[in-house]
C-alpha cells in the first residue's frame, strides 16, 4: 500500500492548505490552456488532489503517470462502444420514455428532478449498486448521493470548502455502509464463484465496482476506501443532468430564430453540435487547476517555477474570439472555429485526463462516420427525445446555482406538449 | 491476405499518449505539440488486440483501425 504521508508528492488526504484559486494565476486564452492541458510539466492540482482529496483521492482524476495509465486502462472496459450502446439503449431509453409517457400533456415539469430520475438508473448500473427500483429507494438514494457530491467537486464551490467536505464526507460514509458494502459482498461472491468455474464471463455484472474488485491487485495499492471514492468520482448521469437545461433553452432559442432548422431537431448529428456548442458556453467544468513539476514556459512567455500552482479558465478560454469570432460569446450550432481545433473544444479536456466519459455524453466527436451500431451519445439521445416530446422552457421559476462556479440550473420548469408525431421507425 | 490501416483524426486527437503507450513502436507523440504520429499506417494483422485497445482507451475516438485487403 502506499504510504499516504508521501503520496502526492507530499501532500496528503487532508490537504485543504495552500493558495486560494483567487491568488492563482489564472490562464485565460484558448492555446496556453491547451498547452498547459497537454505538457507534462504540470500535474492534476485539483481533482482529488487538494480541497476534494477525502472525498475523491487516489482517484483516476488524482493520478499522474503510470498509475493513472493503468487505471484508465482498467476502466477503459466500461466506456467501449458496446457497454455505451447498453447504457444508452437499455438503462436510459425505457427510463425516459417512461418518465416522458408520465409527463407528457400535463402542466409544468422542473426538468431538474425529471432528469435525476431519469439518470438515476444509470447511476446505479454504472456503479454497480442494487436494489434501487421504487420511487422511495430512489429517493433515498438520490438524497446521499446529492450530499455526497459537492465534496468530490469542492474546488468550484464557494462555500467554505473545509465545511462542504466534511458534510460530504459523512455522506459518503453512509453511502458506503448502505449501497456499496452490501453490494461488493455480492460482486465478491459472483467473482469467487466464476473463479472457481460455476458461474460463465457472461454472467458477472459488468459495473464499476465488479471492474474494481476484478482488479484488487492495482486498487490495493492504495488504502481500503480507494473503492468508494473512485465511486464518488463518476456520477454519469449528474454531469449530464446539470447541462441539459442550458441545451435546451439554447436550441429552444435558436429553431425559434432560425425555424428553417425544425426539421434538424431529428438529426443527431445536429444535436450533437447543439450540445457541444452550449457545452462551450457552459463548461461542465468551468476551470481545472494544475501544478507545475518543473520550472517551465508556455509559448506566450508565460513562466512557472516547480511548484506553482496555475489555473486553467475553461470558461474564458472557450469564448476565446481569436479561435471562435468575434461572435464567440453567442449560440450558434453552425460554428466554424477560425482555427483548427477539436469539435468539442475543451467541453472535455485535453492531454492525459481527457475526459473518459466524452463519447458516453455526446457520441461520435472525430471526423470518422460513425457505424450504424454506435452509440449516439447520451446528451444528444436525450435532447432528440425531449424534443420530440415538445419541450419548451417555461423560463419563469427556472433558478441558477449560486453556491459554485459551474453556472448550472438549480430548477427549470418546462412543459411537455408534442409538437410532431414521432417517426415510425428509429431514425438512429 | 489483410493488413490493417490505422489513421488518426489530427484535430480530434488530444495528446493523452495511451495509444503511444499500449504501442510504443506503432504510435509516437509529436515533439512539436502536433497530433499523434503513427510510425506504421498498415500495420500486420496480429496487432488488432493491442489496436482495439488503443483504440478503446482514446476517449477522443482519435484512431481508428480498418482491415484492408494487401495489394
Amino acid at each position: 500500500m502506499h504510504d499516504q504521508r508521501l503520496s502526492y508528492e507530499g501532500t496528503s488526504l487532508d490537504p485543504l492548505t495552500g493558495p486560494a484559486v483567487s491568488e492563482m494565476p489564472w490562464l485565460r486564452s484558448y492555446h496556453d490552456v491547451v498547452e498547459a492541458f497537454r505538457s507534462k510539466s504540470f500535474i492534476q492540482g485539483g481533482g482529488g488532489r487538494r480541497d476534494s482529496a477525502p472525498i475523491t483521492g487516489y482517484g483516476v482524476l488524482a493520478l499522474a503517470g503510470r498509475d493513472h495509465f493503468e487505471r484508465r486502462r482498467i476502466e477503459a472496459v466500461l466506456f467501449r462502444k458496446d457497454m455505451l450502446r447498453w447504457f444508452e439503449r437499455d438503462v436510459v431509453g425505457p427510463a425516459l420514455a417512461a418518465a416522458l409517457d408520465e409527463a407528457g400533456g400535463g402542466g409544468p415539469v422542473d426538468l431538474l428532478p425529471f432528469l435525476r430520475a431519469v439518470f438515476c438508473d444509470l447511476t446505479c448500473a454504472f456503479w454497480g449498486i442494487d436494489g434501487i427500483d421504487t420511487p422511495e429507494a430512489r429517493q433515498r438514494f438520490l438524497t446521499v448521493v446529492d450530499e455526497m457530491t459537492p465534496g468530490g467537486a469542492v474546488e468550484w464551490e464557494r462555500g467554505n470548502h473545509r465545511e462542504i467536505v466534511t458534510r460530504s464526507l459523512a455522506a459518503q460514509r453512509r453511502f458506503a455502509a448502505a449501497y456499496v458494502q452490501p453490494a461488493r459482498q455480492r460482486r465478491e461472491a459472483l467473482i469467487e464463484a466464476h473463479a472457481a468455474g460455476r458461474l460463465g464471463e457472461s454472467e458477472l455484472p459488468k459495473d464499476l465496482l465488479t471492474v474494481m474488485l476484478r482488479n484488487k491487485r492495482h486498487f490495493d495499492r492504495w488504502d481500503s476506501e480507494v473503492y468508494v471514492r473512485e465511486i464518488t468520482l463518476f456520477a454519469p448521469g449528474d454531469t449530464i443532468m446539470r447541462f441539459i437545461p442550458h441545451m435546451v433553452a439554447e436550441i429552444h432559442g435558436w429553431v425559434n430564430e432560425h425555424p428553417e432548422d425544425v426539421w434538424l431537431l431529428e438529426d443527431v448529428g445536429f444535436l450533437r453540435r447543439c450540445a457541444t456548442e452550449s457545452l462551450r458556453l457552459h463548461p461542465a467544468s468551468p476551470y481545472f487547476i494544475r501544478q507545475a513539476v518543473e520550472d517551465t514556459t508556455l509559448a506566450s512567455g508565460l513562466a512557472f517555477r516547480a511548484g506553482d500552482y496555475v489555473v486553467l479558465d475553461v470558461t474564458t478560454a472557450s469564448l476565446d474570439s481569436e479561435v471562435y469570432g468575434p461572435d464567440a460569446g453567442r449560440f450558434n450550432p453552425h460554428r466554424v472555429p477560425l482555427r483548427k481545433i477539436k469539435q468539442v473544444g475543451l467541453a472535455f479536456g485535453e492531454g492525459p485526463h481527457t475526459c473518459i466519459g466524452a463519447m458516453m455524453s455526446v457520441g461520435e466527436i472525430s471526423a470518422h462516420r460513425p457505424g450504424p451500431d454506435d452509440p449516439l451519445g447520451l446528451v444528444p439521445y436525450t435532447l432528440r427525445e425531449l424534443f420530440r416530446a415538445g419541450v419548451t422552457p417555461a423560463y419563469r421559476g427556472a433558478q441558477l446555482n449560486a453556491d459554485n462556479a459551474r453556472g448550472e440550473f438549480t430548477t427549470f420548469p418546462v412543459c411537455f406538449a408534442a409538437l410532431r408525431p414521432a417517426p415510425a421507425a428509429e431514425a438512429g | 491476405m489483410e493488413r490493417l490501416r490505422v489513421t488518426i483524426d489530427p484535430l480530434a486527437c488530444a495528446r493523452t499518449g495511451y495509444c503511444v503507450q499500449v504501442m510504443p513502436a506503432l504510435f509516437e507523440l509529436d515533439e512539436g505539440g502536433g497530433p499523434t504520429v503513427v510510425l506504421d499506417p498498415q500495420p500486420p494483422l496480429n496487432l488488432l488486440g493491442d489496436l482495439r485497445e488503443a483504440e478503446t482507451l482514446c476517449p477522443t475516438q482519435a484512431i481508428r483501425v480498418e482491415a484492408i485487403e494487401e495489394r
